[in-house]
């Protein structure tokens, strides 16, 4: 009996030990104990220094009620930075500023300012330490925001929001739903892109700028943000900024797009649909050292307002079909655009056409490859775009008032 | 020496002797009792026996004229013959009239004693139902169960159990549908009970359970004859003791903890609503506060900004650590139950109203315990309440999921689930296994509540061999 007791507990001993260490039961933090970032900015200068700023939700903060019991909502976060010649430096020293535990898995965005982005050295190192480090993981928002802008960015407007990281993100989600003008990529999602052979990544880009309250135009001395553009790179270096436009494409062609509103005009009318359910395709091949590339696209259309714009009537059977082919050919412009300037001005693969290459055609790919500036070779063979209006709205004919 | 004097020399020795047995209380009556041609002994304990029907059946008749010394024909209520004195001692303290006339030991049924009437049982309130509920009385108890179950197969065996209370204890079943096995070890294990006393059903359940450690019995309780008999229809036995009102039924499941009277009574989607949400009270009761400590201190990236900002707000002035504020919240709760239960009714409500909003709010206010955690051990009390006969087995496992999730985290609530179903597994009802609730005919009546016309089977591993309970055939069409 007493071998048999001593065999449970030579056994219990170590499985309780394991069980301990696989819970990492020295890890348990109380919440009070707890620094957590809700938001973070990096930014590196010339002399070789990145400096931090994190936005950490404020144990002291409170809500206050009014009298009339109304809760008003301010800020709840505290702002903190620090500066090293490494991330993980700055990170640290931050940590001992505030005498708590830095926690950053509900790191909801991070900012990169454009002159640590162009910075090939300093993304290298940012991108080492994402992926090196646990706390700070991958899943937060990235957004490449103007060196200028950073000062603005914490007292920009929040909304309904306490904290800036939970207002982008909510701000984000809400976007990508309704407007498919920005772009809102994971920094999960930029790193693979990196990673991946024939592709780019791009970023989000925030701009921050001064709230139009009045109706003389005059700008006020607040700021709100903006999510329209993107961030283009070429590989892990930042390039350029391109337009709203230009992720319009980006988000069709990557299969994206949620819905995103397109002005369109001639002679006759001028009218805005809302491009939804949109389906796109890309095709490559190589063929005479020339990657061709067909585009086909498909989406419905909403139409917002239609206004008459010459006294030549307007059928309402033709309306439709002019519309549609009014949103085709615009459409059509802008992935021409997009496409050209992709290739000729910025010179980077945001659509990863080198990856469609790759997959539809290994061999070919290897030979392309070892051109490092293949995108070059790219040829736009066609773009299909096929738009159907599907809802009219209550009016068929534009709104004349008679 | 005539035979009078004889007679009277051994009702005299009679006397002393029942004198010497039970004569020491006062309560007890032992009186000489003279009739035309003699004497009788009159035994009975004052309070038990109906003093109205003892003068006008009994003493009248044997007073009166008509009596010729034949004492059976003269009595006008039914009578039966002890045959020892020890037997017409304990038919004596059980309530009846006994008269020791011409050397036999004449016993009558007079039994009448103050009662508490029947009432809604105060555990097991129901909307929609029958609100009776058993009494003290064991009669009482089986008039209730007869007048619902009209069987000639439903049998109540009595037997008594305590050397000093002689408790009367009934073993009620349906011949036919209960085991016969099961029906053998009861009372086999009934009869093993060698106690000075039993006076409540609850002392006669741990004597019965396998494994005294165990979190739960595998008996059941219930204050309601329509659930003992819907248990009795589905082959289980009734234990009634008298004295309580709380029946026992074996074997019980774990699962028959969420069920109640009322899920058969609704229709079936809210029925099968109800039992989820007493299945998701007792999730909730047990490791809500385990849980909510293991989350915060060890895995909270899995919490959501806006509720981990609220928590950290809400801690941040408070000096104890989370684990010891759920600690303390929950002996308060206790107490609060406690004292709650015992006090009278109306001060019971005002103590749980000072202990609820006042100390709580006390507390938070001075610091003591943060705001989310006074919700948290709220809410789990509340969830408790859905399923008050586990109310041992949650208190138990509530303090174990909390100390393990406080050292362990998330991995400490796991070992605590596995532990928890591990022993359920390993306990058994009378040979039924207490988590045998996964054959298809089960399981139509387990987490949800398949329509009634689909139930047309006893529970398996309870009535063995006799399993369908309806047909539904005709109803189908």
């Amino acid at each position: 009996m007493k071998r048999l007791c001593a065999l449970v507990v030579a056994i219990m001993c170590p499985v309780c030990c394991s069980i301990m260490l696989l819970a990492s039961c020295s890890s348990g933090i109380e919440p009070r104990n707890m620094a957590i970032t809700n938001s973070a900015i990096y930014d590196y200068d010339e002399s070789g220094l990145f400096h931090v700023i994190l936005e950490i939700i404020d144990s002291k903060g409170s809500d206050s009620q009014s009298n009339t019991g109304i809760v008003t909502q301010s800020r709840t976060s505290v702002i903190t930075s620090a500066s090293d010649y490494t991330l993980s430096g700055a990170i640290t020293a931050i940590a001992d500023k505030l005498d708590k535990t830095l926690f950053g898995t509900h790191n909801r965005i991070r900012f990169l300012t454009e002159r640590m982005a162009s910075n090939e050295l300093a993304m290298q190192e940012f991108v080492d330490f994402i992926i090196r480090n646990d706390e700070f993981d991958e899943r937060p928002l990235l957004f490449i925001i103007k060196d200028e802008d950073i000062e603005k960015l914490f007292k920009a407007d929040i909304g309904l929001h306490t904290l800036l990281g939970e207002y982008v993100y909510g701000t984000s989600r809400s976007n990508i739903e309704s407007s498919s003008d920005g772009v809102f990529i994971t920094t999960l999602k930029f790193i693979i892109d990196i990673l991946e052979d024939g592709q780019d990544p791009v970023a989000g880009f925030v701009s921050v700028n001064n709230k139009d309250l009045n109706l003389s135009g005059a700008a006020s001395d607040e700021y709100e943000l903006a999510f329209e553009g993107m961030a283009v790179f070429n590989g892990i270096k930042y390039i350029s900024y391109m337009s709203k436009d230009d992720a319009i494409v980006y988000n069709a062609l990557a299969g994206k797009f949620k819905r995103a509103r397109l002005s369109i005009y001639n002679d006759e009318i001028s009218t805005a649909v809302e491009m939804y359910e949109m389906h796109s395709c890309i095709n490559v091949e190589y063929a005479n050292e020339q990657i061709l590339l067909d585009v086909e696209i498909k989406a419905k259309l909403r139409t917002g307002e239609i206004l008459k714009q010459s006294d030549r009537s307007i059928s309402a059977s033709n309306l439709k079909e002019q519309i549609e082919i009014l949103a085709e050919s615009k459409m059509k412009s802008m992935i021409q655009d997009t496409l050209t300037v992709s290739r000729d001005e910025i010179e980077t693969d945001i659509f990863g056409i080198g990856n469609l290459l790759r997959v539809s055609a290994p061999n070919k790919w290897r030979m392309v490859a070892q051109n490092g500036k293949y995108i070059n070779a790219m040829v736009i063979n066609n773009i299909i775009v096929d738009f159907s209006v599907t809802y009219f709205g209550e009016l068929i004919n534009p709104f004349t008032g008679d | 020496m005539s035979i009078k004097a004889d007679n009277d020399n051994y009702l005299n020795r009679v006397y002393n002797e029942i004198k010497d047995v039970i004569g020491a209380s006062f309560d007890i009556a032992i009186e000489y009792f003279d009739l035309q041609d003699g004497r009788a002994l009159l035994v009975y304990v004052d309070g038990l026996v109906d003093r109205d029907l003892m003068n006008r059946d009994v003493i009248g008749p044997l007073k009166s004229p008509a009596f010729k010394g034949d004492l059976k024909l003269t009595t006008r209520c039914a009578h039966s013959l002890a045959n020892s004195q020890q037997e017409f001692i304990t038919e004596i303290l059980e309530g009846n009239l006994g008269i020791f006339y011409d050397r036999q030991y004449f016993l009558f049924d007079l039994r009448k004693w103050e009662k508490r009437a029947i009432q809604s049982p105060d555990a097991e309130n129901v909307t929609r139902g029958p609100k009776e509920g058993f009494t003290e009385d064991i009669i009482t108890c089986t008039v209730l169960l007869r007048r619902k179950l009209k069987s000639v197969d439903f049998i109540i065996e009595n037997m008594k159990i305590g050397k000093q209370t002689n408790t009367t204890v009934a073993v009620g079943y349906i011949k036919g549908i209960a085991d016969p096995h099961i029906i053998d070890n009861v009372k086999y294990k009934l009869g093993c009970i060698d106690v000075d006393g039993i006076v409540e059903s609850g002392k006669l359940e741990q004597y019965l359970e396998s494994n005294s450690l165990a979190s739960v019995s595998g008996i059941g309780v219930t204050q309601k004859p329509d659930i003992a008999v819907k248990r009795l229809l589905e082959g289980r036995i009734i234990i009634l003791c008298d004295g309580t009102p709380h029946v026992l039924t074996i074997p019980e499941l774990f699962l028959d903890n969420f069920k109640t009277a009322e899920d058969y009574y609704h229709r079936v989607f809210f029925g099968s609503f109800m039992r989820v949400m007493r299945i998701l009270g007792f999730v909730i009761s047990v490791s809500l506060p385990g849980v909510a400590v293991a989350v915060t201190n060890y895995n909270r990236e899995m919490l959501p900004v806006s509720y981990i900002e609220t928590i950290i707000k809400s801690v941040s002035n408070t000096p104890f650590p989370r684990a010891v504020e759920m600690l303390f919240l929950m002996i308060m709760m206790e107490l609060l139950k406690e004292s709650g239960t015992r006090l009278p009714k109306t001060i019971g409500s005002a103590v749980s109203i000072v202990g609820a909003l006042i100390v709580g709010d006390a507390a938070v206010r001075a610091g003591i315990v943060s705001s989310p955690s006074v919700m948290i051990v709220a809410l789990t009390a509340v969830s408790g309440f859905v399923i008050p006969n586990l109310n041992e087995f949650t208190t138990i496992y509530r303090l174990s999921f909390l100390a393990l999730g406080a050292t362990l985290g998330i991995v400490g609530i796991g070992v605590a689930i596995v532990f928890m179903i591990a022993q359920l597994a390993s306990i058994d009802s009378f040979g039924v296994p207490i988590l045998s609730f996964y054959r298809t005919s089960e399981l139509k009546d387990s987490i949800i509540r398949f329509p009634l016309k689909k139930l047309t089977l006893r529970p398996q591993n309870i009535a063995r061999g006799n399993i369908r309970s309806a047909s539904s055939s005709g109803l189908d069409k």
